[in-house]
């Protein structure tokens, strides 16, 4: 008795609930009130029939709210818009407020793959075909029908029709039903589009991508995460002339005292650098990676700032002093930027390329899915007996409603499911997909090559229910690994035939407009001042000019004067310096987020007034260790060292850290 | 794979009504420094394909950037089925948010066929999305 009741309140509050939707579907603030509400009904240790029909209620209310803030989350972002970028703590707030609906639709999200996973057994045991019957109505009459979802739950009382419907026909006429009537999607025991949320995809889609993902070359690496060449303990002995765009940090350890000659080693040195991008960006509140904010500033692109220390040992004293490190580079040519009017060129090119390869994904998807259609288990086990049940409840629908636009229905059905005993249903071309033809074909009852509109209904439900998120553990559930080794095996020979894969690959051609980019030259201005505490203050004037020599082949040049103020009269020490590297990217860019391993060679010449000149060579290997850590080593030879000028080897490793890169993978932003 | 997607919504099949106005809305949000897609019916002008929506298209808001296509217009050619796909280029942007969804003759959602957000965490990857669509 008290599971009537409480079925019949919740039946109730769905009728009342399917009236108010129109009005309050995508209010928010309704909607959470709902779901409280409908939350505090317990519903532990009650009858099977109830805790399902409380979980649907709860998922349909969950997916209403899912699509209220996405609505909100549009009228937010128009508002923002509306509003400009300069208008600061109101622009803030907004920004604030986007944040907050995107997390709580996060949550949401997640909320309705967990009711969605716990459903199923539930709805499984509650589907009827009468479900079927009360949704199954056509496009056009559903479109124009109120909420179904007091329809969805009533059926679930009338278990045990004799229409002779599986259980799984029953759940995709319902899932395509609700999808466009908003009505329960929990009906469904297969997965909702809705309920992949927060997840990595794992479809048929992305298994192909995973298959064929062109390995194109390295990204631009040529941003400096190390401390500057000024810093005695820094591993660079060249600066490159671009900054990361956020703020990188270069952290160099102790040399490794025991492997040099050179005593003043034991120290320590950190450096963060910046660009005016990212605090213009910042300043305003801006989003730096919307890219209309980033075309519009590139001139706030050519700024970077350097903050840092060096720890240095007197050798005498052996006492610790720490030098404040300041610099300021200014890009003054940079070809390499995206949005320079020099890459357009090459951009068309690329775009071009992605068009080819763009259509030879879509060729081979068609394939791969239509591909499945034809597999024996699957046609047999899912795709031809849940046809045939759909097309039954069809027919009862068509045989009870005529609908003016589709006068033919009838008539196609039955036709239909004289072709589905047969096997003749879902049929393919010679190119192995299905056949195009004139749209008035696809709602006539004359036999034709094209898809009937049933085909084409039932195929989108096939495919939501088996061919998308986790595709693989949902085909082997249903028909056994067969079906799944087959896919793989077509992939495989697909991906075999070499005028296939030729088109799914990057062309030469795009490959070099590409390297054209990242070959550009850069020539920056470098100003950076070593103030200490006592003793002498350096500061460097510095011109860097990089360039791609090849591919993989970098070839960086500096050209520096050096002024050291000491504070002894007479003391003052001028020098000029000339530095050279070459970079050699080793490894090809495979690994999944980290920098290719890198090999440099450097050599750098000092002439300081009243002294012998120095020599400097080094060799060096970056490691990349994590995405955005890197581990660089280095080996450096110098004729004589500024205090006791004998000659020493030093060893020395640091690590790199990219903020940015590393706050990318962190946040997925 | 280096390309990383977040799902709310993938299915490869779409079946929509257009000749009750029934049509698609495809929604490209990207994020980096230059975007570069294609959105292509694939079995139109073969081999390669006929661009339905690139980053050279005009944007319907500049801020967020965002693209966006209505499928058919009254240009289009519209047959029983064809097959859209969305290539995304990650040489100068880090994500894409790729949203489709089927509307009715009054603009209104019915429902969302694909919600996913890709992102890169290495430059110069691409990903494809795949969607078969049957029209009736």
């Amino acid at each position: 008795m008290k599971t009537r009741i409480l079925t019949s309140l919740l039946l109730m509050f769905c009728l009342g609930n399917s009236i108010f939707a129109q009005e309050g579907k995508l209010n928010s603030d309704k909607l959470r009130e709902q779901i409280r509400s409908v939350e505090t009904i317990r519903v532990d240790g009650k009858s099977a029939v109830v805790q399902n029909a409380h979980k649907r209620v709860l998922l349909a209310l969950y997916e209403d709210l899912r699509a209220a803030l996405e609505s909100d989350l549009q009228d937010l972002r128009s508002i923002r818009e509306a509003a400009g970028v300069d208008r600061g703590q109101v622009s803030r707030d907004l920004d604030a407020q986007i944040s907050a609906t995107q997390k709580e639709q996060e949550q949401v999200v997640a909320r309705i793959q967990g009711l969605s996973s716990g459903s199923g057994t539930d709805n499984t045991a509650g589907n009827g075909v009468s479900e079927n019957d009360t949704n199954g109505s056509s496009r056009s009459e559903r479109t124009t029908r109120s909420s179904t979802r007091s329809g969805n739950l009533s059926s679930t009382r009338n278990n045990g029709s004799s229409e002779p419907v599986n259980g799984n026909a029953s759940r995709t006429d319902t899932f395509a039903n609700n999808g466009v009537s908003g009505a329960i999607n929990a009906t469904t025991t297969t997965a909702t589009p809705q309920a992949a949320g927060a997840n990595p995809s794992t479809s048929i889609n992305a298994s192909l991508n995973q298959a064929i993902q062109a390995k194109i070359e390295q990204r631009d690496a040529g941003k400096q995460t190390e401390t500057p060449s000024t810093s005695s303990n820094s591993t660079s002995l060249v600066d490159t002339s671009s900054a990361g765009d956020l703020v990188n940090v270069g952290l160099n350890l102790a040399g490794l005292t025991g492997a040099t000659k050179d005593n003043s080693t034991d120290s320590n040195s950190v450096s963060v650098t910046t660009s005016a991008y990212a605090l213009y960006a910042g300043f305003l509140g801006a989003d730096p990676l919307n890219p209309g904010f980033y075309n519009r500033n590139a001139a706030w692109r050519r700024l970077s700032f350097t903050l840092g220390y060096d720890d240095e040992k007197d050798t005498v004293t052996n006492v610790s002093t720490q030098a404040k490190i300041f610099g300021v580079k200014y890009l003054i040519i940079n070809k390499r930027d995206p949005t320079s009017a020099r890459n357009d060129k090459y951009f068309r090119i690329i775009s071009n390329d992605l068009q080819t390869r763009t259509t030879a994904f879509g060729n081979l998807f068609e394939k791969v899915i239509y591909h499945v259609s034809t597999i024996k288990a699957f046609r047999d086990k899912i795709l031809i007996p849940q046809f045939r049940a759909y097309l039954q409840v069809k027919r009862q629908e068509a045989a009870q409603s005529v609908v003016a636009s589709d006068p033919e229905r009838l008539a196609r059905i039955d036709d239909l499911l004289l072709r589905v005993n047969s096997g003749a249903v879902f049929l393919l071309d010679q190119n192995g997909v299905q056949p195009a033809g004139p749209l008035a074909e696809v709602r006539s009852a004359a036999r034709t090559a094209t898809w009937k509109k049933e085909e084409a209904d039932f195929w989108e439900q096939i495919g939501r229910d088996y061919f998308g998120t986790d595709y693989r553990n949902k085909l082997k559930t249903a028909v056994g690994n067969s079906v799944v080794d087959e896919i793989d095996a077509f992939v495989e020979k697909q991906l075999n035939d070499a005028n296939v894969f030729q088109r799914l690959q990057e062309s030469s051609v795009a490959r070099e407009a590409i390297e054209n980019i990242r070959k550009a030259p850069q020539f920056s201005l470098y100003v950076l001042t070593k103030q200490r505490q006592a003793g002498v203050d350096e500061y460097t004037g510095e011109a860097i000019f990089d360039y791609g020599l090849a591919n993989r082949v970098n070839l960086t040049l500096n050209g520096n004067f050096l002024y050291k103020n000491s504070p002894f009269v007479g003391g003052d020490t001028r020098a000029g310096k000339f530095s050279g590297q070459f970079r050699f990217q080793v490894t090809p860019e495979k690994l999944v987020g980290r920098n290719p391993l890198f090999f440099f060679v450097s050599g750098n010449g000092e002439a300081l007034s009243g002294r012998k000149p120095i020599f400097q060579a080094q060799a060096k290997l970056s490691v990349p260790l994590l995405n955005g850590l890197d581990l660089p080593f280095s080996l450096t030879y110098a004729n004589r060292n500024v205090q006791n000028k004998k000659d020493f080897v030093k060893f020395q490793f640091a690590f790199a850290i990219d903020t940015a890169r590393i706050l990318q993978a962190l946040t997925g932003k | 794979m280096a390309v990383q997607t977040n799902v709310i919504a993938e299915q490869p099949n779409v079946s929509i009504d257009v000749t009750g106005g029934e049509h698609l809305q495809y929604k490209l949000t990207p994020r980096g420094a230059r975007p570069v897609f294609q959105l292509v019916d694939t079995r139109l002008d073969p081999p390669n394909g006929r661009v339905l929506m690139s980053a050279n298209s005009a944007p319907a808001s500049n801020n967020p950037l965002t693209f966006v296509r209505k499928w058919p217009v009254p240009n289009d050619t519209v047959n029983s089925t064809t097959n859209h796909t969305m290539g995304l280029q990650f040489l100068a942007a880090i994500q894409y948010r790729y949203e489709v969804g089927v509307f009715d003759s009054n603009d209104k959602l019915l429902r969302t066929v694909i919600d996913i957000t890709y992102t890169a965490t290495a430059a110069d990857q691409t990903f494809f999305q795949s969607l078969n669509v049957n029209a009736s």
